[in-house]
């Protein structure tokens, strides 16, 4: 079976229990071929970093630190303060998380917990479904059915609450911060709900046993035995969906107006640092694309941070498990991938 | 069966040991049908139990008399678990699963047609082999758990709570950490701690399923001599697989074997002279 | 069977508060459910209605370059642009991606660089897609390496996505195979790359090829990554170091178009797009399904 392994000389040679180099020589490829693979990933991600940096250069050291807290963003002018793009983003992920985490948490615990065991499997697929419509046809439909639907409800909502600040009043655009939080929240509610889904399937049933035991009602078995236990792990996929929220391009940059200043209603218009860099690269130059690049760079640290924070949560999840034998959660199985 | 006149105001639970009941007009020292607070029998009748179709308890019926402890032994798989996760019908859980029969609680069927499940769980306690507090709960959220379902809060809260540590000798112990984590305790304590969370919902029964395996001797001493102390005010069911500890503290015992009830009998009697030849054989270790 | 009625103090019911508090909260997590299904049932429903007219066959053969006036084009050379560059990608993706997984698995189990890959194959999954695009667009198109916009490009640029979804799949499939099978064969005498490609890659195989087909679903479906990579181009062309068209990119732009007939084309194309992911998703179930079953 091997290369070179019956060369038995008597006199100072092999013994034929050795492997001759040649022998070794594939394993020996296959091993650093492999490592180099895995560390080209490491190189990849580090590279990316510095050129992103390089590129940014131009922009951040003319705009300093208002590129990330100036308001105000003008091409005409060649002025690049970034503040529009980052409260945009945040606005419209926590519109996203606002909306789309319960119902995630929800739709999780009805799946683990009340529904009959055959709905499942069946119900999980399809929600999981969500994750594979891409993103521009998520936005081909906010543009051409949501939007247009929803605007009379929206102009009636703005003009009967107006008096709470932000949430009311304004005038009602078309494309607006809530149409972008709201696709985010349906796009992050597959992940969300997929997490959540491992996380309370990971409870021990010792501890859903002592609740029921007690006399509990299902949901009070819920609110003992699983959600406190599953908390932790809940919030990093809550966290995980933040982070696909914060990036997410096309749909967000088809439904949010892409207009460079803070929206001062929900129903305004408004834009993000992802939005902005798909909308004006074609046509951006000199120290515009530098300020698109730096947007990206800014976004990158950004959903870097809360994936990093989020993945601490799923881990801490998994670790206050005490030592029943399960497997614990994968995070984002590949299923759902954001 | 609950009538439809009782139905009509408000059902609340009530304890039976003379505890407080919010929301009712129980008058305090007991109601009714439970003078005071001691347990209640339980009656098995004619029991089928499935795992889907496999068939774990075939046809078996058993008296438990009140304010008594008593044992079911048996090599592994007669049933002993089964049959007791029957009695408080936790043993309908698990999935696929499902019982045929009868169990009385006196008189009352607890697997009749309209019986509310949690409410026999409330009246029927259960302690599970592994120690299994609340892990998110402090020590006293653990013992108040059961009761903060049925509405006690407060003062009434705090001293059921007592009540329920001193009871299982946990008190001295854990009076000055009662916010500590429950899962913070050793094992015995644990478990200590998992059967005054059973008792504070004041129960009639307690099922203990083989609840000293996972613990240490000094532990296991400690939650026997306990169980002593405990039938005055419960019956109490304990499932073991070691005899030593059936003859010490159970006052009758039953004996399983393939889902069915060979024998039960006062224990004296089933460890010294047994009238099965199968009891006899399980007894002096020829097999199990 | 009861025998009579007793009075309720024996077995009281729980009280009625707290039953209808579990109905609601019950019913309420199942509202939300129904709730969370809304979306795509509409999505659905849209895309048939407003794109299956589309479909014809002058829609599968011709390219999105009409007339101003008039039929404004099929999106032959979207479909077409699509399919090779997802299947550039795939070449370079698969087998980097399992490559590093079978080093995580093989070779690297515990060691702390392996931790790092892993970790940073996790980072790699939350990377906005865009971004992928840009470095792309940095270090390939800025570079004029070949020409400024190439589909190949692009395909890097997928391939990039797909990485990490094709590495963690991979990855959970391998540890599946037993360590029992590797030994056996070890201890017949086997190398440890023989071992890889005999034992472990086939038993793996049916995993594999569902992480990969997930993979690829996920990289047909997007577009920011192409967008400053391939370039708008409409004609049809099959050179892979030229501009190509891609449904994803096609359907952007014909989004903002003024031209009815062109946000009609969008929408057939939309639909060519989900059948074809969809696909790819039921396939690549089917497989997983069939080979937890042997």
């Amino acid at each position: 079976m091997e290369a070179g392994a019956a060369t038995a000389t008597p006199s100072g040679g092999r013994s034929f229990l050795e492997r001759s180099p040649v022998g070794r020589l594939p394993d020996r490829v296959l091993k650093w071929g492999l490592t180099f693979l895995a560390s080209l990933i490491l190189v990849l991600i580090v590279y990316f970093f510095i050129r992103l940096i390089g590129q940014s250069q131009d922009a951040l050291s003319r705009f300093g630190l208002s590129f990330v807290f100036g308001n105000d963003w003008d091409v005409s002018r060649n002025i690049y303060h970034g503040a529009p793009l980052l409260i945009g983003t945040l606005i419209t992920s926590g519109i996203a998380l606002l909306i789309g985490v319960p119902v995630a948490v929800a739709t999780a615990l009805f799946i683990s917990e009340i529904c009959p065991r055959r709905l499942r499997t069946p119900l999980g697929v399809v929600v999981d479904l969500l994750a594979a419509v891409p993103s521009v046809v998520y936005g081909l439909w906010g543009v051409f059915v949501l939007i247009p639907k929803l605007l009379p409800a929206e102009k009636w909502f703005a003009s009967t609450f107006s008096f709470i600040p932000f949430i009311g009043g304004g005038t009602v655009t078309g494309p607006n911060y809530f149409i972008a939080g709201l696709i985010l929240a349906i796009m992050i509610l597959p992940i969300v709900s997929a997490i959540s889904r491992e996380v309370i399937a990971s409870v021990p049933s010792e501890h859903k046993e002592a609740a029921l035991a007690l006399g509990a009602t299902r949901w009070e078995m819920i609110r003992m035995a699983v959600l406190p236990y599953a908390r932790p792990g809940i919030t990093g996929g809550a966290m995980l969906g933040l982070g696909r929220a914060l990036g997410e391009t096309i749909a967000v940059v088809l439904v949010i107006g892409n207009a460079p200043v803070i929206g001062q209603h929900l129903f305004n218009q408004g834009y993000s640092l992802a939005a902005v860099i798909a909308n004006e690269f074609g046509e951006a130059q000199g120290i515009h694309v530098s300020a698109l690049f730096a947007a990206g760079l800014v976004l990158f640290v950004l959903t870097l941070i809360v994936n990093v924070i989020a993945r601490g949560f799923v881990a801490r999840g998994d670790r206050g498990r005490r030592g029943t034998g399960a497997t614990g959660v994968t995070i984002a199985p590949a299923v759902t991938e954001p | 069966m609950i009538s439809p006149e009782a139905t009509s105001k408000e059902q609340t639970e009530m304890s039976t040991g003379g505890g407080s009941a919010e929301q009712t007009q129980t008058v305090p020292g007991g109601d009714a049908a439970a003078p005071d607070a001691s347990g209640q029998g339980i009656s098995v009748s004619d029991l089928h139990a499935y795992y889907g179709q496999r068939e774990a308890i075939r046809g078996l019926s058993l008296d438990f008399a009140a304010n008594q402890v008593t044992a079911i032994i048996g090599p592994s798989g007669c049933g002993k678990s089964t049959l007791v996760r029957c009695i408080n019908r936790m043993h309908e859980e698990i999935p696929g699963a499902r019982a045929e029969g009868s169990v009385f609680l006196d008189n009352q069927d607890i697997y009749a047609d309209r019986i509310d499940v949690t409410a026999v769980r409330r009246l029927i306690g259960m302690v599970f082999q592994k120690p299994n507090p609340f892990p998110t709960m402090s020590i006293f959220d653990n013992v108040a758990a059961g009761l903060r379902l049925t509405g006690t809060k407060g003062p009434d809260l705090r001293e059921r709570v007592n009540d329920a540590l001193q009871s299982v000798g946990l008190w001295d112990e854990v009076q000055d950490r009662l916010t500590a984590p429950g899962i913070g305790l050793s094992g015995g304590q644990q478990q200590r701690l998992c059967i005054a969370r059973t008792i504070a919902v004041a129960p009639e029964v307690i099922l203990m399923d083989e609840p000293c395996s996972a613990l240490d001797p000094v532990a296991t001493l400690k939650i026997e001599e306990l169980m002593d102390q405990l039938k005055e005010r419960y019956t109490i069911v304990i499932v073991t697989h070691n005899m030593q500890q059936a003859a010490r503290v159970s006052d009758t015992t039953a004996f399983m074997l393939d889902g069915q009830l060979v024998e039960h009998a006062p224990t004296n009697d089933i460890f010294t002279k047994p009238s099965d030849e199968r009891t006899e054989r399980y007894v002096t270790g020829k097999f199990g | 069977m009861s025998v009579y009625v007793r009075p309720p103090e024996v077995l009281p019911g729980i009280s009625r508060r707290r039953r209808y508090t579990d109905w609601v909260m019950c019913g309420l997590l199942g509202l939300a459910t129904l709730i969370a299904l809304i979306p795509l049932g509409l999505i659905l429903y849209f895309l048939v209605k407003r794109g299956a007219g589309q479909w014809s066959g002058k829609f599968f053969t011709t390219d999105p370059n009409g007339n101003f006036l008039g039929y404004p084009g099929g999106i032959r050379s979207a479909l077409l642009g699509s399919l090779e560059i997802v299947g550039l990608s795939t070449v370079v993706a698969l087998p980097v991606g399992i490559g590093v997984a079978l080093y995580l698995v093989e070779y690297g189990k515990a060691s702390r660089f392996a931790g790092l890959v892993r970790y940073f194959i996790d980072v790699m999954t939350g990377v906005p897609s865009i971004l992928f695009g840009l470095f792309i667009y940095i270090v390939l198109v800025l570079s004029h390496i070949g020409g400024t916009f190439a589909a190949w490009k692009g395909a890097v640029a997928l391939a990039l996505l797909m990485l990490p979804i094709v590495v963690r799949s991979s990855e959970v499939v391998l540890l599946l195979v037993p360590d029992s099978l590797r030994e056996a064969a070890l201890a017949l005498g086997a190398p440890r790359w023989r071992v890889v490609f005999r034992v472990v890659l086939p038993t793996a195989g049916p995993g594999l090829v569902t992480g990969s087909l997930l993979a690829i679903a996920r990289g047909m479906g997007e577009t920011a990554p192409l967008l400053f990579t391939i370039a708008t181009a409409t004609g049809l062309t099959a050179s892979l170091g030229q501009p190509m068209n891609s449904l994803p990119t096609q359907i952007f732009q014909d989004i903002t178009s003024p031209r009815n007939a062109v946000v009609d084309r969008a929408w057939g194309a939309a639909l060519t797009l989900v059948v074809l992911v969809l696909i790819f998703n039921i396939v690549a179930r089917l497989a997983a399904r069939r080979s937890r079953m042997t």
